[in-house]
């Protein structure tokens, strides 16, 4: 689809348009948002995925009408102890990802502390996605699909049930990203470039 | 090393095999995660096996786990089980003779019940005798290593000789209290009881058992008939036509039997209490009951007196087994003639075969080294039989994974057989090997592997060359033994290289760990619930889960004491995410000794991670990142400036290198080889390490943007980590000390006493520098100590080939009022052009000869922006190896070492 879209042609002008957004994933640890990433930008899912220090970096292109986004993804460590470090990873990020976990209503609780520090802290403009990870397991659900979705309603965040290991509403919730964030021709960058990050992360949506 | 693991004596090192059974596919336990393989859990119990020592059970030398759920067990082994000595030996089918065999088999017992298992599997080939006569339980773990046979199909146990509670109840159930199907599965002792009363009755009966059954339903319809009989041995004589020859044995033997064969288990006595039968009362006990843990350092004065009450039995039992039964089968009748020669020989030749007095599983480790493979051999003796493909697909599959059909059939029982493993190419390959070098001299100096052709090969050779590793394991076996007394030579033995098999104890030496490290471990608290442990629980299923020891639910569980005992033994630190895979390399090393593997962590975070683990971490870790951002510009100038160009910071990528040390980023086995250099090192070592990673990286990095070289390291490429130890010694070795210095590291006990020292000499050692200085400067500052030394370096040398350049940029007038010996004067305002490049002069092409050299820039402390800004304008121009003298000029004032030039 990348190819397809506006890889070949030159940015600018209305057409073909090439973005470039950072995206941050927070979120209590073991949650999945490792998983969410590795499924979103590699198809993969590992079921003992190792966590995460400090952070990781990834990055994907996706194809939305017209416009070529390319993602620039940050996945921070879970851990309370290096939020100190989140700053550094959320501060100019257009978007972020506030992840929990369906079977721990703790996790949902650190959720809503990411989302306000994130209103606080981050650019005035970032959008905000919450996703309640694990839908695959449930039947162990501890957080109701009702209450997360009048939290994120009452926050105007986008939000999904997602399952990495099932790949459930994993690109969904990426796009439904890229479809909200503004796409102004300061974002643009060459075609070149992007093609050199296709071939690296070897797949494209 | 405590205690030793017995020695291969006459025994042969046996195989078997079975299956464990396989989960239904895609189901998934309750957190999510796929269901563990049973033949893991199998596995990661069975290692515990390992630790068992007594004369009466057959050692556990190694287990495997193959293909398809199948589990390999290497266990000492003889070919003549009670059975067959029975048949051959009169004495031994004696009423006495079998009063013994009853005693040890029972001591062997009682071994288990304190070791926390039962055997539950019983029988006449399950007793083995040894060449001395001495019974050797034979598989015994089988009930303990599957848990209560929960992780097989197969029943376990013979059914004849099986009590008849187990028979109707199943052996899951519990004995004692606790509850069953965990991994507190003890089973109840009386299980074995009635066992051995039912092999013993055999024996005296003459008659195998209910030999007339063929059909199981029967064999279990006539257990469960004996059980409920009133007289169950009356019973047995009367159905075999036996009870003459019941009534031919001594009273006190017929008792023994009547107490075995007692029905209700809750009435018939436990393995202890039968040693006291007046049967055994002119036996002695062969060895001590309880367990010992495994121990380091192995000298520990509260063990001198077991150790000595085991060597006394030790020699006693020497002693003993003077004797070896006449005709005796030593050898397996299949053997070629030729290898059958060779064999007897040596055995026969007992005295010179020194093989024999080696530990069992250091023989392994040799046979294996020599090429030997089980599942070969168990191929080779068709224990594993291997089909065609096409033969093993299932008829049916439903959409679920579910499979139906297909052979499957193999799993269903438990191969009795054993197979030898032959050493006969292993004892050629060892037989010029003189018999001295078994007992290698520890004198001051050298321990004596300098001499072997191979120690100049490099080290994926050393390590499979089997002469070559029986050296090293003598040496530091040695050497081992006398820790702590020989620790300097542990050090510098190790310094060639590390044996892999005492690689946890080198390493443990290596780190210095001493005391009461048993008890210490013990007496901390690892299971009351705190804050940290949901981090913990989410950590471990996660950590290092491709090997096979740590995803084990016995893995998991060490991890988690071991982890708890470390964050509640160190109340000022905290558990960091990252702190398990630091632990991972300890607990696989260890894993039989928890104890250590806390110990070995807990000395390792205090040399090479001082401070890590605080709460508040962020100045420790920034100070770190600091100090490798300027070790990259000292070392490698074009990748830092274009690193910095990209704004390719060291906190975005190397936070979890140092704060795993490495151990969150590459695999197991990369691991040690990496740390059996590190921790022979100082605690700036990984610093090192970290530029030498990026060197062998450089190549790519130099060419790739900011987003490539942040993906390359999401995703450690393949790295040649003998490449990067080599390169990270150089890189130490070109370092001086003082550029690693940091003010957040484990003061040792010489820097700690610096106070003592007259001013003069303070002034040339290197202070804390504070966070925003080190981040604002590109290139280290070198203390005013090491310049001196590195410049008397320069005058010690034969050919006066310097090491070290001195600039002093201050104006010419300060500089001819004094500065250092040999130093340079190029004032900072006009050694550049505008455009950055040096102006041309003499200075300058003097400056241009020195690339590659140690260049101090020297300044005053008062004008220090000038010292900085020069140091990077050489930097810009690519100047490896530039430094800044620590708080300027003026530090040489009070020691005299500033003159006035000519």
């Amino acid at each position: 689809m990348a190819q397809r879209g506006g890889a070949q042609r030159p940015s600018g002008g209305g057409q073909g348009k090439i973005c470039q957004f950072k995206l941050v994933l927070l979120g209590e640890s073991a949650v999945g948002k490792s998983s969410l990433v590795l499924r979103f930008v590699k198809g993969q899912f590992h079921e003992y995925q190792e966590s995460t220090i400090g952070a990781a970096f990834l990055t994907q292109t996706v194809c939305l009408d017209d416009t070529t986004v390319k993602f620039e993804i940050w996945d921070t460590a879970g851990q309370e102890r290096y939020h100190s470090l989140a700053p550094m990873y959320y501060r100019g990020a257009q978007a972020a990802i506030v992840v929990y976990d369906i079977t721990n209503q703790d996790t949902f609780g650190r959720a809503k502390t990411w989302v306000k520090e994130l209103q606080r802290q981050a650019s005035p403009n970032i959008v905000i996605a919450l996703a309640g990870n694990k839908a695959d397991l449930a039947n162990k659900r501890m957080v109701e699909y009702e209450e997360a979705q009048t939290y994120a309603e009452e926050n105007s965040l986008l939000f999904m049930e997602t399952s990495a290991k099932t790949a459930m509403n994993v690109n969904d919730i990426f796009l439904a990203i890229a479809k909200k964030l503004p796409k102004s021709d300061n974002n643009a960058r060459s075609c070149w470039m992007l093609q050199v990050i296709t071939f690296k992360t070897g797949e494209t949506m | 090393m405590y205690p030793a693991s017995p020695k291969l004596g006459l025994a042969h090192l046996g195989a078997s095999t079975f299956f464990a059974s396989a989960h239904p596919s895609e189901s998934c336990g309750s957190n999510g995660l796929p269901l563990t393989p049973n033949s893991i859990r199998i596995y990661g119990r069975a290692r515990a096996l390992q630790l068992i020592n007594h004369p009466h059970l057959s050692c556990y030398v190694d287990i495997h786990r193959g293909k398809h759920e199948r589990i390999r067990v290497i266990q000492e082994y003889y070919l003549l089980n009670l059975k067959g000595a029975c048949n051959k030996y009169p004495e031994i089918r004696s009423h006495t003779g079998l009063a013994q065999i009853a005693h040890q088999v029972l001591q062997g017992l009682v071994y288990l019940n304190t070791f926390g298992t039962v055997t539950c599997n019983l029988s006449p080939q399950n007793i083995l005798l040894d060449p001395h006569g001495q019974a050797k339980l034979y598989n015994y773990g089988l009930y303990y290593m599957t848990e209560a046979g929960s992780a097989v199909s197969f029943p376990l146990g013979i059914v004849r000789y099986t009590a008849p509670e187990v028979l109707l109840h199943g052996a899951s159930q519990d004995g004692g209290g606790g509850s069953g199907g965990t991994a507190t599965v003890t089973g109840n002792p009386a299980w074995d009881v009635w066992s051995l009363g039912m092999v013993l009755a055999e024996a005296v009966m003459g008659y195998q058992l209910f030999e007339k059954c063929e059909e199981v339903e029967g064999l279990v319809a006539e257990v469960l008939r004996t059980g409920l009989a009133a007289e169950p041995l009356k019973h047995l004589a009367k159905t075999h036509n036996s009870t003459q020859k019941l009534d031919a044995a001594p009273q006190e033997l017929r008792d023994f039997l009547c107490t075995c064969l007692t029905p209700d288990p809750k009435d018939r006595p436990m393995p202890r209490s039968l040693l006291n039968h007046p049967l055994f009362r002119t036996m002695t006990i062969s060895a001590p009951l309880n367990p010992i843990l495994p121990h380091f350092p192995v000298i520990d004065p509260s063990l001198c007196l077991i150790d000595f009450a085991q060597y006394k039995a030790k020699l006693s039992e020497v002693e003993n087994k003077g004797t070896v039964l006449p005709d005796y089968p030593l050898i397996p009748n299949s053997d070629s003639p030729l290898q059958a020669n060779h064999t007897t020989e040596v055995i026969k030749s007992e005295q010179k075969d020194q093989l024999s007095e080696r530990s069992m599983r250091e023989v392994y480790h040799l046979w294996q080294l020599a090429g030997g493979n089980v599942e070969q051999e168990l191929k080779k003796q068709k224990l594993i039989r291997t089909k065609p493909a096409i033969l093993t697909l299932p008829s049916v599959m439903v959409v679920e994974g579910e499979v139906f059909g297909g052979d499957a059939s193999h799993q269903q029982q438990l191969e009795a057989t054993t197979i030898i493993l032959p050493l006969h190419s292993l004892r050629s390959r060892l037989a010029h090997v003189a018999a001295h070098k078994y007992y290698p001299l520890i004198t001051q100096r050298e321990c004596g592997t300098d001499d072997l052709e191979t120690s100049r090969l490099p080290l994926v050779i050393r390590e499979r060359d089997v002469e070559y590793q029986l050296h090293r394991i003598l040496t530091f076996q040695r050497l081992l033994q006398a820790y702590p007394y020989k620790a300097d030579l542990v050090k510098s033995e190790a310094r060639k290289d590390t044996p892999p098999f005492y690689r946890s104890l080198i390493w443990a030496a290596l780190l210095g760990v001493d005391g009461a490290v048993a008890d210490t471990y013990q007496q901390l608290d690892k299971e009351t619930p705190t804050l940290t442990d949901r981090q913990i629980e989410v950590d471990i299923p996660r950590c290092h889960q491709y090997d096979e020891l740590l995803s084990s639910p016995q893995g998991h569980a060490k991890f988690t004491r071991v982890l708890k005992a470390w964050v509640v033994s160190h109340p000022h630190l905290v558990y960091w995410q990252g702190l398990d895979s630091l632990c991972a390399p300890f607990l696989y090393l260890n894993f039989n000794n928890e104890a250590l593997a806390y110990a070995c962590l807990s000395r390792f975070i205090d040399k090479y991670l001082h401070k890590f683990f605080l709460r508040d971490n962020s100045a420790v870790i920034q100070e770190y990142l600091a100090k490798f951002s300027h070790m990259i510009a000292f070392h490698d100038p074009r990748l830092a400036n274009h690193l910095h160009s990209i704004g390719f910071i060291p906190e975005l990528y190397a936070i979890p290198w140092f704060l795993t040390m490495y151990t969150h980023v590459f695999p197991l086995q990369k691991i040690f080889l990496l740390w059996d250099t590190l921790l022979l090192g100082e605690a700036s070592l990984p610093l090192c390490v970290a530029v030498a990673l990026l060197r062998q990286l450089a190549d790519r990095l130099l060419q790739f943007g900011f987003n490539e070289c942040i993906l390359l390291f999401s995703d450690m490429p393949d790295i040649d980590m003998e490449r990067v130890v080599r390169d990270s010694v150089q890189v130490f070795c070109s370092t001086p000390p003082s550029v690693t210095f940091r003010q957040h590291q484990r003061p040792t006990s010489e820097r700690d006493n610096n106070s003592h020292l007259p001013q003069s000499s303070q002034d040339l050692l290197m202070t804390g520098v504070s966070l925003a200085e080190l981040k604002g400067e590109q290139c280290p500052q070198v203390s005013g100590a090491d310049l001196l030394e590195l410049s008397a370096q320069r005058r010690k040398s034969r050919r006066g080939l310097a090491k070290l350049l001195l600039v002093d940029v201050r104006t010419s007038e300060e500089f001819a009022r004094g500065t250092l010996p040999e130093a340079m004067n190029m004032p900072a305002d006009f050694t550049f052009t505008p455009e950055g490049s040096l102006a041309p002069g003499p200075n300058a092409e003097l400056l241009t000869s020195y690339r590659g050299k140690i260049i101090a820039v020297i300044g005053s402390r008062n004008n220090w922006g000038q010292v900085t800004e020069f140091a990077e304008k050489l930097l810009v121009l690519e100047f490896p190896r530039v430094c800044t003298l620590h708080k300027g000029i003026e530090v040489f004032r009070a020691s005299g070492a500033l003159v006035v030039p000519s």
